[in-house]
């Protein structure tokens, strides 16, 4: 259908070496948290299989090391490779579906604002500009450290990742509404607008119809970075100790555990996480800024 | 004095080399004007920046050599292209509402260039820019000259963006269309003001523009560019009586004719050929069957003002009443503000009217909701100026021109609808290949086409065409013209047409209202308007369109 525009997206992908490098490390990363269960020969998360006899072992190619461990294990024989890839797929999954909460907050907001203009317009972007003057983070940690506090141990287990999504939604919307409403303004400029009004369309069908698919694409390369953004949040979250629980680590969760042994000489638990996080987070910023080139007409 | 030889220019992007001009040689004397035409594309402004080393970023001219006065331009580095720049060659740009600096008096802004070029002490400038302004017939210029450009017209301000490119006293003018942002009687002093200065001063002028009357109004020589190489050039009255080239041939029959009604504008068939061009005969219409009347139609702006002022409210349109017969097309023209466009939105229903009525085949719309409105919606389709914004850009054409189909249900299921868009689309001259295709890859006279066959789709009575060809180029424009003409004959289709355009109005029109500043100044049949106008204001609009009759052959 749109093979116009992929083939001259795809000719500017296979032009841009550094999209095409940070694209693959992006595949990779998602295919070892995918396929995190084949891949490893244990599961980080499950008690059970974890030996405290191989607790602290250092990467295999340092004195002590065990080839069953390529990265080393923590104090508690959890083997940090798998734990790298058990933990990008929660980062991973947490980012994503943060991300799409923003969007789908602040698009949604965004259209109103941009469409219906008057009150809606000037409540939206009074709430953006309140929102805006708070860091992401402080925002983010207040909503998740507040329900945190306010649920049982048990409970934290199994509900405290929808909390960090919720949080770290709820911290990058206004972003998406800025960038929709402006551009939403733009568009209800267009003559097809008024060729569609001139049709005797609603303003619902207009708005859905025509202004949506026309605003998505400045939607689709900010939200990119915004991925990027929102998995160092959740790492933020976790490492402070707001995230999830250690029970079920995510990049974070495994940094700040780490961080207790850094002084030990155990570098490995913290390190190589780290190395995992910003790897994900710079392949993601890479791309999006790629994207954003390749998406603005002005540059053809 | 000036003379370009052989040069070629590329620019580099995302995509590779992309050539904008080819081997284009031309030269320019003192005193002379000489015209660089061209559609859309063509490459003619790029030389016009090549001249003064300004090309856009990526640009460079890869081949030949610019000599200005026996110096080649392009071995010149950036102090000595500066000192050549608006000391020597200056240019004149297109837009006068963006070529000043707003945050500036007039005053400092010419007697800047003007200290700059010439050397001359604060005092000297700024009686030397009084002159200039005086030169430029600008009223009262010793107290103008300390106001600001948003208090002047736009008019105005291309005489003072005029008035700054000569104070340097340049050898060499380059005036990117300087009138294409103004109306026809601003357009026409300004050309003749342009025309006295290179009587009086003895400068070269490389007038670069789209419009064959402004070419003929006041060109010396005239050289016609295509796909950024030179067709044609030599003096402008043998290009315009006897070009040689097919596309100088074609692109001149294509300019609508002021003086005459055509059946058809003269657009070349498949071999390449121009038919001769035919006299259209008068048409009558029965004056019982009319299709939508008009009665002291009133549209009020309220501006809004802040939350201590109250502004006063703008009258768009004051009282008209007119009564189109089925089938004939009746003109809307004016100059900008005149109420034309709010006109006809007012009539399809985009802005709410203030008074009078509006009757489409007896039912009074004005008075209707949207609800009561929509079965009649159908019957009433509206064409827009700009075919790059009225086709959403991420809509396929099928869905695009489908869209009516779809809104009004006027189609059973999918394949009916793709058999109706098939045949819209090979109605105005487009195939079935570009159902599955986007707005961006089609031409401006493409997505025009498209436009009109979207309007076609719920097969309407009445079509308002808003500047349907305004953004379009000439010979593009020509065949999009004959295309509503024939579709009007083949569909009995009554049309509103609008235009600034007065040939093409001519072309396209039985009838004839002046507007001007939101009231009737004449209505008329169109033959009687153009050969005996009895308003002032019409007779000095169609004095003032650029003509290009005088070169023209008979017949």
């Amino acid at each position: 259908m749109q093979k116009f525009l992929q083939h001259n997206i795809v000719q500017d992908y296979l032009r841009t070496p550094s999209a095409i490098l940070s694209s693959l490390v992006l595949v990779a990363i998602i295919f070892c948290a995918i396929f995190a269960g084949y891949i490893t020969n244990q599961n980080p998360f499950d008690p059970l299989q974890l030996d405290l006899m191989d607790s602290q072992i250092p990467p295999v190619w340092l004195e002590y090391g065990d080839e069953r461990f390529i990265f080393g294990t923590d104090e508690q024989g959890r083997d940090v490779l798998a734990a790298l890839f058990y933990g990008s797929r929660l980062s991973l999954l947490v980012g994503l579906a943060s991300v799409l909460l923003s969007c789908f907050i602040g698009i949604g907001l965004g259209l109103a604002a941009g469409f219906f203009r008057g009150t809606t317009d000037t409540v939206v972007t009074r709430l953006a500009d309140l929102q805006m003057t708070i860091p992401g983070l402080i925002v983010a940690l207040m909503l998740a450290g507040v329900i945190k506090s306010q649920i049982s141990m048990e409970m934290q287990e199994t509900v405290m990742i929808y909390v960090v999504i919720l949080a770290i939604g709820f911290s990058d919307w206004p972003k998406y509404a800025r960038v929709t409403r402006s551009a939403v303004m733009i568009e209800s400029q267009e003559d097809y607008v008024l060729a569609a009004r001139a049709m005797g369309a609603s303003p619902w069908y207009i708005l859905f119809k025509h202004v949506l698919p026309n605003v998505m694409r400045s939607n689709i390369v900010i939200a990119t970075v915004g991925l990027g953004i929102a998995i160092m949040l959740e790492a933020t979250l976790s490492f402070l100790g707001a995230g999830v629980p250690v029970s079920t680590p995510s990049l974070g969760t495994l940094i700040r555990t780490g961080s207790n042994f850094l002084f030990a000489g155990e570098w490995w638990v913290v390190f190589f996480p780290g190395l995992m996080l910003i790897l994900t987070v710079f392949s993601i910023n890479i791309l999006g800024d790629w994207l954003r080139d390749a998406m603005n007409p002005k540059l053809d | 004095m000036l003379e370009v030889n052989n040069i070629t220019i590329d620019f580099a992007s995302r995509r590779g080399d992309v050539r904008a001009a080819r081997n284009v040689s031309l030269t320019v004397e003192r005193g002379e004007i000489l015209g660089l035409v061209g559609e859309s594309g063509a490459g003619k402004s790029t030389i016009g920046n090549a001249v003064m080393g300004l090309l856009e970023s990526g640009g460079a001219v890869t081949k030949g050599s610019i000599m200005f006065e026996g110096e080649n331009l392009l071995d010149m580095d950036d102090s000595q292209m500066r000192a050549v720049r608006g000391r020597r060659i200056s240019m004149i740009m297109q837009d006068p509402m963006t070529a000043l600096n707003p945050v500036k008096t007039i005053a400092d802004q010419i007697t800047e260039t003007i200290s700059h070029n010439l050397g001359l002490n604060a005092k000297d400038a700024m009686q030397d820019a009084i002159n200039w302004l005086k030169k430029m017939d600008i009223p009262n210029p010793e107290e103008r000259i300390h106001h600001y450009p948003h208090e002047f017209s736009g008019g105005q301000r291309q005489r003072i963006v005029i008035a700054m490119a000569l104070c340097g006293k340049p050898d060499l003018v380059i005036a990117d269309e300087p009138t294409t942002a103004l109306d026809v009687s601003v357009q026409a002093q300004i050309l003749q003001l342009i025309k006295k200065l290179v009587a009086e001063t003895n400068i070269g002028i490389i007038l670069v523009t789209h419009n064959m009357g402004v070419v003929a109004e006041v060109t010396d020589r005239v050289a016609i560019m295509r796909y950024g190489e030179l067709v044609e050039i030599g003096p402008t009255s043998k290009i315009l009586s006897a070009p040689e080239t097919d596309y100088a041939k074609m692109l001149i029959a294509s300019v609508p004719p002021g003086d005459t009604k055509l059946h058809r504008l003269p657009v070349p068939t498949e071999d390449g050929t121009l038919p001769p061009a035919q006299a259209a005969t008068h048409r009558d219409f029965d004056e019982n069957d009319i299709i939508l009347k008009v009665k002291d139609l009133s549209i009020t702006y309220n501006p809004g003002g802040s939350m201590f002022s109250k502004s006063e409210p703008v009258r768009a349109l004051q009282n008209l009443s007119f009564d189109l017969p089925r089938g004939a097309s009746m003109g809307l023209v004016g100059e900008s503000g005149s109420g034309k466009s709010t006109c006809a939105r007012g009539i399809i229903g985009l802005t709410p009217t203030s008074g009078g009525q509006v009757y489409f085949n007896g039912h009074e719309i004005s008075a209707m909701s949207e609800k009561q409105r929509r079965p009649l919606r159908p019957a009433m389709q509206m064409i827009f100026q700009d075919p790059y914004s009225s086709l959403n850009k991420r809509m396929s054409i099928l869905d695009i021109i489908a869209e009516p189909i779809r809104f009004y249900g006027l189609a059973n299921n999918r394949t009916e609808i793709e058999q109706q868009v098939v045949s819209l689309l090979e109605r105005v001259g487009l195939n079935g290949d570009a159902l599955k295709r986007f707005p961006h890859q089609f031409s401006g006279g493409q997505r025009q086409r498209i436009a009109v066959a979207r309007t076609l789709a719920s097969k309407p009575e009445l079509i308002i065409c808003d500047e349907p060809t305004s953004a379009l180029d000439v010979s593009v424009q020509a065949a999009v013209l004959n295309l509503i003409k024939d579709l009007q004959d083949e569909y009995n289709l009554s049309l509103l047409f609008i235009s600034h355009d007065l040939p093409v109005v001519r072309q396209m029109c039985d009838d004839i209202i002046v507007l001007k500043q939101g009231q009737l100044v004449e209505m008329d049949q169109t033959d009687r308007i153009f050969d005996n106008p009895q308003a002032d204001y019409t007779k000095e609009l169609i004095q003032l369109m650029p003509h290009m009759d005088d070169f023209k052959q008979a017949g």
